[in-house]
C-alpha cells in the first residue's frame, strides 16, 4: 500500500491511471499540472510520482527538475504521450539526463504500470 | 699706242732764194726724211690701228667713245657680239639715258655724271640697264677724257665689259647660300660639324634646342666639356668616332642621352660621315641628329604592349581560360590549349577551319542554333554569352560557358570557361537543397504528427485502460469478446499513431562518408541565407579533410539550427563564428562527453549574444525548453540537434557565461578509414 502522485493534465488519463492504481491497492493523489504536483510532493510526501511531460503551465520536465533539485530519492516515472518533436527515444534520453527512474509511452497498459511500480517500490 | 693721237704736222715752207734753195733743199731733204719718217709712222699707225681693231674685236670687252656732250658716238662691234644687243640702242644717248635713269633724281647716276663733268678718269664703274629685249644687263666700264691740241674737251674714250653672267651667277650662288642657310637654321633635325677628335664645332638651332639649350655657343661649350653623358658628351664622341672610322660614316646610330637638365632622357638617331680634304686627311665629321624619343617610346610601348598581350594570352591559358577566335565565313581561326583540353582534343587542326555547326557530333546543344544566336546577339548588342554542352570523344560531357565579342576586323573572340565542376556542384547543391526542404517538410510533419499523436494517445490511454478494467469485472463471454474487440481496435489505433510518429521522425536518410571541412563550407552557404544581413557569418576550417560518417542533410540542419540559435541569442546583430577542426580527445576529455577516446571532427558555433546562464545551461537540449518569448521559437531546435548528434554517436558541449556569448561544440567521430587529418589549428 503506497501513496502515488499522478500528474497529468488529461482528466481521463488521470482517472484511468488512478483507477488501475486504486484497484491494485494504492492510494493516489491527482494533480493536473506541474505546479499542483510540486505542492503535493512538498506537502504529502508521496512514495512515487507518475509525471506527464506535456502539460500547460509548469510542464513535466520542469517539475522533474524542481523535484530532483531537492529530492533525489523519490521514484519518478515519466510519461510521454507524444507531442511535437517527441519520440520514445528522446523521452528516454531526457529521462536519463534528468534522473527519472522510468519512462512510459502512452498508451501503456495496467500490467506494465503495476509491474514497474512494484519494482520501483520494492 | 696710248690714245691714238696724231703726230704733229709741220707748218707751210717760206719764200725761195739760192740760199734759200739750199736751205729749201736741206729743208726738203729734212722734210723728205720727215715724210719718210712720217710714212713709216703712218704705216706704224695703220698697223697699230689694225692691231687695235683686231684686239677690240677679239677682246671680251668693247670700246666706246662719247662726244663732248657725253653721248655715245662710237661703240665697237664686239659689243653686239658679246651682248647680242644692237649698239644703235645706245648711240646718241648718255649712259644714264641708256640705263633709263635720271641723274637729277638718282644719287648713283648723279655722282657718275659729276665725275664726267669734272672730266675725271673713272675706273670699274658698274651699272645695269635693261636691254631692248627686257633683259637686265650688267656692265663694268672704265674711261678717260680726251682733248684736242688746244686742250679742248672732246669727249671720253674707254672700254667696257659685260658682267651679266657673272653677277647673275653670283646672285644665284647667294640665293643658294641663303636657302642652305635657311635650311640649316630652320631644319627640324639637328645638324652638326665636329672635329675628327669629336669636338663639336657647329650646331644648328634644332640641335641646340634638342638638348634644351638656346644658344649655340653655350651648347658647344657644354657638349665639348661635358663629363656626363649629357647631350652628345664623351661616350657619344667615342662611339661616333669609332663608328665613323670604321666605315667612313654611321647611319641611324641610336643613343640615349640627357638634356641640359640632366634629367630628361632623349633618344637620338645620328647619321654622320667624315669629310676629307684633297690630301685624303679627315677634316671633320658632319652629321644629323634626329629626336627619336617619341618614336622609341612608341616602339617601346608597342613592344611592351605586344609582350603584355602575349603574356595575357599565356596567362589565360595557364588560368585555364579557353580562348578562340572565329569569323562567320572562315569558322574557327584559333583555339588555345586550355580550350582544346576542355573539349578533349589534342591538336588544333581538329577544329581550326571548321564552323561550330561542323562539330555537331560533339554537341548536346544545337550548335548551329547557338552559332546563329551568337552572331545575332553580337550584331545587335555587341556581345553574347551562353552555355554549350560538349561531348568528348570518350563520352564525358563538359559544360562550357562562353562570352563573345567582336574582335579585329570581322573576327569574334570567345572567352570560354569549363563550368562542368560548377554545374555538378550546382546540381549537388540543388539536390541538397531539395533534401533540406524535404527534411524541413518532414520535420513539420513530425511536429504535426507529434501533436496529433499526443491528443490521440491521451484518448486511447483511458479507452484501453478502462476497457481492461471492465473486462476484469465481466464474465459474460459475449461481452468479454466485445471488449476484446474494443481493446484490439484501440491497440491497433495506438500502433498506427506510433508508426506514424516513427515515420515522421525518421532521419532524412542514410549516412555516408563525407568530408566535414567541405560540408561545413557548403552548410555555411545555406546558413548565410537564413541569417539577417547584420549578422556576419565567419567561416574557419582547418586544412585537409575531416572524414566522418554522417547524413549530409542532417549535418547542414545541425549547422543551420545552431546558427539560428546563435542569431536569436544576438537578436540579429553580431558575428557568428562557424569553425570545423579535428581534435584528439584523450580519456578524461572523452569521458566528460560520454565518448570514447579518439579523433573527432569538432564543429564549433560561437555567438556574441547574451550567453546562457549556468542554471539553464543543463536544460537547453530538453524539448520545449526555451528562453525565447512566446511565438519566437518552439524550443525544439537544440533538441533536434541533440537527437541528430546522438544518432552519429557524437556529443554536444556548450560553454557559456552570461553576457559573453555562447559556444556550442559538436563532436563527431572521425572515420578511421579516412586519411590522417592534419593537426587542428586555432582552438
Amino acid at each position: 500500500m503506497s501513496r502515488i502522485l499522478v500528474v497529468d493534465d488529461d482528466e481521463y488519463v488521470r482517472e484511468s491511471v488512478c483507477e488501475v492504481l486504486n484497484l491494485a491497492g494504492h492510494e493516489t493523489l491527482e494533480a493536473s499540472n506541474g505546479e499542483e504536483g510540486m505542492t503535493f510532493i512538498d506537502n504529502e510526501a508521496p512514495d512515487l510520482a507518475i509525471i506527464d511531460i506535456w502539460m500547460p503551465k509548469v510542464d513535466g520536465l520542469t517539475l522533474l527538475r524542481r523535484v530532483r533539485a531537492k529530492n533525489q530519492d523519490l521514484p519518478i516515472i515519466i510519461v510521454s504521450g507524444g507531442g511535437p518533436g517527441e519520440t520514445l527515444e528522446r523521452a528516454t534520453a531526457i529521462a536519463d539526463t534528468y534522473s527519472a527512474d522510468h519512462v512510459l509511452f502512452k498508451p501503456f497498459e495496467s500490467d506494465e504500470l503495476l509491474e514497474m511500480i512494484r519494482k520501483l517500490l520494492s | 699706242m696710248k690714245d691714238g693721237t696724231m703726230a704733229d704736222i709741220p707748218e707751210e715752207p717760206p719764200e725761195c732764194s739760192a740760199e734759200r734753195l739750199k736751205e729749201l733743199a736741206d729743208t726738203n731733204a729734212r722734210l723728205q726724211a720727215k715724210i719718210d719718217e712720217q710714212s713709216l709712222a703712218l704705216a706704224d699707225l695703220e698697223e697699230s690701228r689694225a692691231q687695235l681693231s683686231d684686239l677690240a674685236s677679239a677682246a671680251s670687252d668693247w670700246v666706246w667713245k662719247l662726244d663732248d656732250q657725253l653721248r655715245f658716238i662710237f661703240i665697237s662691234d664686239s659689243f653686239e657680239r658679246i651682248t647680242g644687243i644692237s649698239p644703235s640702242m645706245a648711240m646718241g644717248k648718255t649712259r644714264w639715258e641708256v640705263a633709263g635713269a635720271d641723274p637729277d633724281c638718282d644719287e648713283f647716276w648723279r655722282q657718275h655724271r659729276d665725275c664726267l663733268m669734272a672730266r675725271k678718269t673713272f675706273r670699274d664703274f658698274r651699272y645695269s640697264f635693261i636691254s631692248a629685249e627686257g633683259q637686265q644687263e650688267y656692265s663694268r666700264t672704265s674711261g678717260v677724257p680726251y682733248f684736242n691740241g688746244a686742250g679742248r674737251f672732246l669727249g671720253y674714250r674707254g672700254t667696257a665689259i659685260r658682267e651679266t653672267d657673272e653677277i647673275l651667277a653670283r646672285q644665284k650662288a647667294a640665293q643658294l647660300e641663303q636657302s642652305y642657310r635657311e635650311i640649316y637654321e630652320n631644319a627640324v633635325v639637328g645638324i652638326f660639324r665636329a672635329t675628327p677628335e669629336g669636338a663639336f664645332l657647329q650646331a644648328n638651332p634644332a640641335m641646340v634646342k634638342l638638348f634644351g639649350f638656346t644658344d649655340e655657343k653655350e651648347f658647344l661649350e657644354a657638349v665639348n666639356n661635358a663629363a656626363e653623358n649629357l647631350i652628345p658628351g664623351p661616350p657619344l664622341r667615342i662611339a661616333l668616332k669609332k663608328g665613323i672610322e670604321g666605315s667612313g660614316s654611321i647611319e641611324a646610330f641610336e643613343a640615349e642621352l640627357l638634356d641640359k637638365t640632366l634629367k630628361n632622357h632623349i633618344w637620338v638617331s645620328i647619321s654622320a660621315s667624315e669629310v676629307r680634304d684633297e690630301n685624303g686627311t679627315v677634316k671633320y665629321f658632319e652629321g644629323m641628329v634626329r629626336d627619336v624619343t617619341k618614336q622609341n617610346k612608341a616602339e617601346t610601348e608597342l613592344k611592351e604592349s605586344e609582350a603584355r598581350n602575349r603574356a595575357i594570352v599565356e596567362a589565360l591559358d595557364r588560368a585555364q581560360v579557353g580562348l578562340s577566335i572565329t569569323t562567320a565565313a572562315r569558322g574557327i581561326l584559333y583555339v588555345n590549349s586550355s580550350l582544346l583540353k576542355f573539349v578533349g582534343l589534342t591538336d588544333e587542326s581538329q577544329v581550326v577551319g571548321r564552323k561550330l555547326a561542323d562539330l555537331q557530333r560533339h554537341g548536346l546543344s544545337d550548335f548551329a542554333r547557338i552559332g546563329r544566336e551568337m552572331y545575332d546577339s553580337i550584331a545587335k548588342t555587341g556581345s553574347w554569352k551562353g552555355d554549350l554542352e560538349w561531348r568528348r570523344a570518350d563520352g564525358t560531357i563538359v559544360y562550357l560557358r562562353a562570352r563573345s565579342a567582336p574582335f579585329i576586323d570581322d573576327a569574334m573572340i570567345h572567352v570560354i570557361l569549363d563550368t562542368t565542376e560548377r554545374k555538378e556542384l550546382e546540381q549537388r547543391e540543388l539536390k541538397l537543397e531539395e533534401g533540406l526542404k524535404q527534411s524541413q517538410k518532414m520535420e513539420a510533419l513530425g511536429q504535426m504528427a507529434g501533436g496529433i499523436a499526443h491528443e490521440l494517445n491521451n484518448l486511447l490511454h483511458p479507452v484501453i485502460n478502462f476497457t481492461l478494467l471492465i473486462q476484469d469485472q465481466i464474465e459474460d463471454p459475449k461481452l468479454r469478446h466485445y471488449l476484446s474487440r474494443v481493446l484490439e481496435c484501440s491497440r491497433k489505433a495506438a500502433n498506427i499513431v506510433s508508426d506514424g510518429l516513427t515515420f515522421a521522425h525518421k532521419g532524412a536518410g542514410e549516412r555516408k562518408m563525407a568530408d566535414l571541412m567541405e560540408l561545413t563550407k557548403r552548410a555555411a552557404r545555406f546558413t548565410r541565407g537564413i541569417l539577417p544581413m547584420d549578422i556576419e557569418l565567419k567561416i574557419r576550417t582547418a586544412e585537409g579533410a575531416a572524414i566522418a560518417e554522417v547524413n549530409e542533410t542532417e549535418f547542414i540542419q545541425v549547422v543551420m539550427k545552431l546558427a539560428q540559435n546563435a542569431n536569436d541569442a544576438m537578436e540579429g546583430v553580431g558575428q557568428i563564428l562557424l569553425q570545423m577542426d579535428c581534435v584528439n580527445l584523450d580519456g578524461a576529455d572523452a569521458e566528460k562527453l560520454s565518448l570514447e577516446a579518439g579523433e573527432y571532427a569538432c564543429l564549433i558555433v560561437s555567438d556574441q549574444g547574451h550567453g546562457i546562464p549556468d542554471d539553464i545551461l543543463d536544460h537547453i537540449f530538453e524539448p520545449f525548453f526555451t528562453t525565447k518569448q512566446v511565438g519566437r521559437g518552439t524550443g525544439l531546435g537544440l533538441t533536434v540537434v541533440y537527437g541528430i548528434v546522438k544518432g552519429w554517436n557524437g556529443a554536444i558541449a556548450v560553454e557559456s557565461q552570461k553576457g559573453e556569448g555562447a559556444t556550442v561544440k559538436v563532436y563527431i567521430p572521425m572515420s578511421h578509414k579516412a586519411e590522417p587529418a592534419p593537426e587542428a589549428k586555432g582552438i
